[in-house]
């Protein structure tokens, strides 16, 4: 099978990764086995070590993107264990997807509580008066009958 | 559905006071008003039209975009293009190009509600305004739907000295006044907001849908003014008088109640004038507002002659105690985490709900009977969303100090304080005894006992006493204007909060509109036609999870 081999920096969290890519090669002989003893399928393919360094992988004849593990070496050859990146494989359809939003970043509504927001334990008081009020002069008022 | 901004409505966003008067990017300098510097502006003119003026200075040639900030939270947006032409052999500014001219609603999304072109003959004025085209009123052709015109200096010139106007006037001589800008109605939900106040421009968020039940959706909010007085003055009826008095004025009084002439004695013991004063009391209303004429004063129907006394000839008085804007601090849900209580003089501190009083004018009054010390305390309070003012609490009170004049005065007065007191010390008592006889209970019925007569000793409000009895008000020995005491809950949210995990929305978007750090409440997933169950599954719970668009 053609994999692409890439090293990624972008957060396994981030559906499109392809601005955090960076392309180390193409083989066209992996063998892929979907699944080995721990359940994650596996690349084998010839040493290369430009892909050596590999984290990241694509593979044109299944259109699924790869994360890679640690490589083993094994008699001139490289074998990587791998894991599906569904966001990136997916990230079209992810994108069309009309979703109720829970939280967001940039699109919020900042009157919704937010139990995550941390709140210290202590509140600051301030006093604000009034313009005015009763008067500080004292007045008698004296009340009798008749008049 | 659609709404155009009426008139009246963009008129109230100006006559609202603590507008900012100019927020936005730019290269604005609010420090110069000189010849060199560019801004915007806005005022009303001499017929109480609002209008923008917009002077072009040293604006960089290209976009600009500027935004007021109105005390609804509401912003009015400008968005010009400038371009550098030359004139009489100058480099000078002018306005190139189309301008936007509406509400900034969700990240640059513009709602444009007045969309028109300039005048591109503005070389020479540098400047321009703006304004609703109803300022000319007199002109009964023009419409009055909300369309705006931009014109030049000279034309409001002209206006601001109450010269006529008219359209058609473009551009001849170096006058302009442009073509007419077409008001464009806004969505529903973009109208609600604007002119209810709802706006949070830096917090969008979608408007909930009032889907399922029965209701009506119609939540009327009324108008509930200030409470008045009786139609009826008991002053009137001349059983009684209220004199405004000094201390000068009682020492005649006494003088002459306590003089030594044998035969005036023999007739005031005859007909008791003493009996005939109801009371003498002390207040702190400000003189101000007792209104008073001058008379000799009666006792009964013995009158005391040679000396003017101030009587008093309305019974009721008004304190207004002026108002508090209670403005959000956080423009979050924090704001109505918040505490309130206000203190009022005669009545003490009372609580008062935030959503009450938050994001609104906050107003006291008190109405006061001269003739018995009676008051009521109203507090109300317009809020800024919707400009209702609304009466929401009222408190009585007593705000009479009576003075005992006489030996029955004064015990009446001590008798009442040392029930109050010994209320207390028998409160008190019980603790005691509840403590020593291990009763929890008891202990708790002591406190409160003892708290509440001490709540009732400091803020007693006795009865006015016809008889001249009374007891003393503790509230003329406290603070005597209201205020209120805000406890702000304070947050501490870390660096990058917004982008690490995001915070609340709860808005339906497509996930491509989107950006950044994203949760999901709940999707349907079948439209991942390409994945397996488990693939749905799992991006479903990556989804719910966090993900980053």
């Amino acid at each position: 099978m053609t994999f692409t081999f890439y090293a990624n920096i972008a957060d396994n969290r981030v559906v499109d990764k392809t601005g955090a890519l960076t392309q180390l090669g193409t083989s066209k002989s992996v063998i892929f086995k979907a699944d080995n003893d721990n359940g994650s399928p596996t690349l084998e393919l010839a040493y290369d070590a430009t892909i050596l360094h590999a984290n990241y992988a694509y593979c044109s004849d299944n259109g699924y993107y790869y994360y890679l593990g640690e490589p083993v070496l094994s008699q001139q050859r490289i074998i990587f264990s791998a894991s599906v990146d569904l966001l990136m494989t997916f990230k079209s359809e992810i994108d069309n997807l009309t979703c109720i939003i829970a939280r967001q970043e940039n699109v919020f509504n900042a009157y919704l509580k937010d139990d995550r927001m941390p709140i210290i334990n202590k509140q600051d008081v301030n006093t604000i008066n009034f313009p005015s009020g009763f008067s500080d002069t004292d007045s008698m008022i004296l009340i009798v009958n008749g008049g | 559905m659609s709404k155009s901004i009426s008139f009246d409505e963009w008129r109230n966003f100006f006559l609202a006071d603590d507008n900012e008067d100019y927020i936005g990017p730019g290269i604005w300098d609010p420090g110069q008003y000189d010849n060199k510097a560019s801004y915007v502006s806005y005022s009303l003119t001499r017929t109480g039209t609002p209008v923008f003026h917009i002077y072009a200075g040293d604006y960089e040639d290209g976009e600009h975009e500027f935004y007021f900030k109105f005390i609804n939270g509401a912003r009015i947006c400008f968005k010009i293009s400038v371009g550098t032409a030359s004139a009489g052999g100058l480099s000078i500014k002018v306005f190139t190009a189309s301008f936007h001219f509406g509400y900034k609603y969700i990240n640059g999304d513009y709602y444009n509600m007045v969309t028109g072109d300039l005048p591109l003959s503005v070389s020479g004025t540098q400047s321009c305004y703006i304004m609703p085209m109803n300022f000319l009123e007199h002109d009964d052709a023009l419409p009055s739907n909300g369309d705006f015109i931009i014109f030049g200096q000279s034309v409001m010139n002209d206006i601001n000295s109450g010269l006529p106007v008219s359209l058609g006037d473009d551009s001849p001589n170096g006058r302009f006044i442009s073509r007419r800008l077409t008001n464009v109605p806004l969505p529903d939900e973009v109208y609600d907001e604007l002119i209810n106040g709802n706006a949070k421009p830096d917090y969008p968020g979608e408007s909930s849908f009032p889907e399922g039940g029965d209701g009506s959706y119609y939540a009327p909010n009324e108008v509930v003014g200030w409470g008045g007085f009786p139609s009826i003055q008991p002053i009137d009826f001349g059983f009684t008088s209220i004199y405004h008095v000094d201390k000068y004025d009682m020492q005649d009084i006494s003088q002459w109640l306590w003089g030594n002439d044998f035969e005036q004695n023999i007739k005031k013991n005859y007909i008791s004038p003493f009996d005939n004063i109801v009371g003498l009391t002390m207040c702190c209303i400000p003189t101000n507002l007792i209104e008073t004429e001058s008379s000799a004063l009666k006792i009964g129907n013995v009158e005391l002659t040679g000396h003017s006394f101030n009587k008093v000839i309305n019974e009721y008085v008004s304190l207004y105690c002026g108002y508090i804007d209670v403005n959000e601090y956080w423009q979050s849900f924090l704001d109505y985490e918040a505490n309130y209580t206000i203190f009022l003089p005669y009545i003490g501190y009372r609580s008062l709900k935030t959503d009450d009083i938050l994001h609104g004018r906050l107003e006291v009054k008190y109405n006061i009977d001269l003739l018995t010390g009676s008051a009521v305390c109203q507090i109300a309070s317009t809020s800024f969303s919707d400009g209702v003012f609304r009466v929401l609490y009222t408190f009585p009170c007593n705000i009479y100090y009576n003075v005992a004049i006489s030996g029955a005065n004064f015990m009446s007065m001590y008798n009442q304080q040392l029930s109050s007191t010994v209320h207390g010390l028998q409160s008190a008592a019980n603790i005691v005894t509840s403590a020593a006889t291990k009763d929890p209970v008891g202990v708790l019925n002591g406190v409160i006992g003892a708290v509440t007569a001490n709540r009732e000793y400091q803020t007693a409000k006795p009865d006015y006493s016809r008889g001249g009895n009374n007891g003393g008000n503790s509230g003329s020995f406290s603070i005597r204007h209201p205020y209120i005491i805000q406890s702000l809950p304070i947050q501490r949210a870390p660096d990058n909060y917004r982008s690490l995990q995001g915070v609340p929305s709860m808005i339906t978007r497509q996930l491509k509109n989107l950006s950044g750090y994203t949760e999901i409440e709940c999707v349907v997933v079948d439209t991942l036609n390409h994945c397996s169950p488990d693939e749905k599954d799992a991006i479903l719970n990556m989804l719910k999870g966090g993900v980053y668009l």
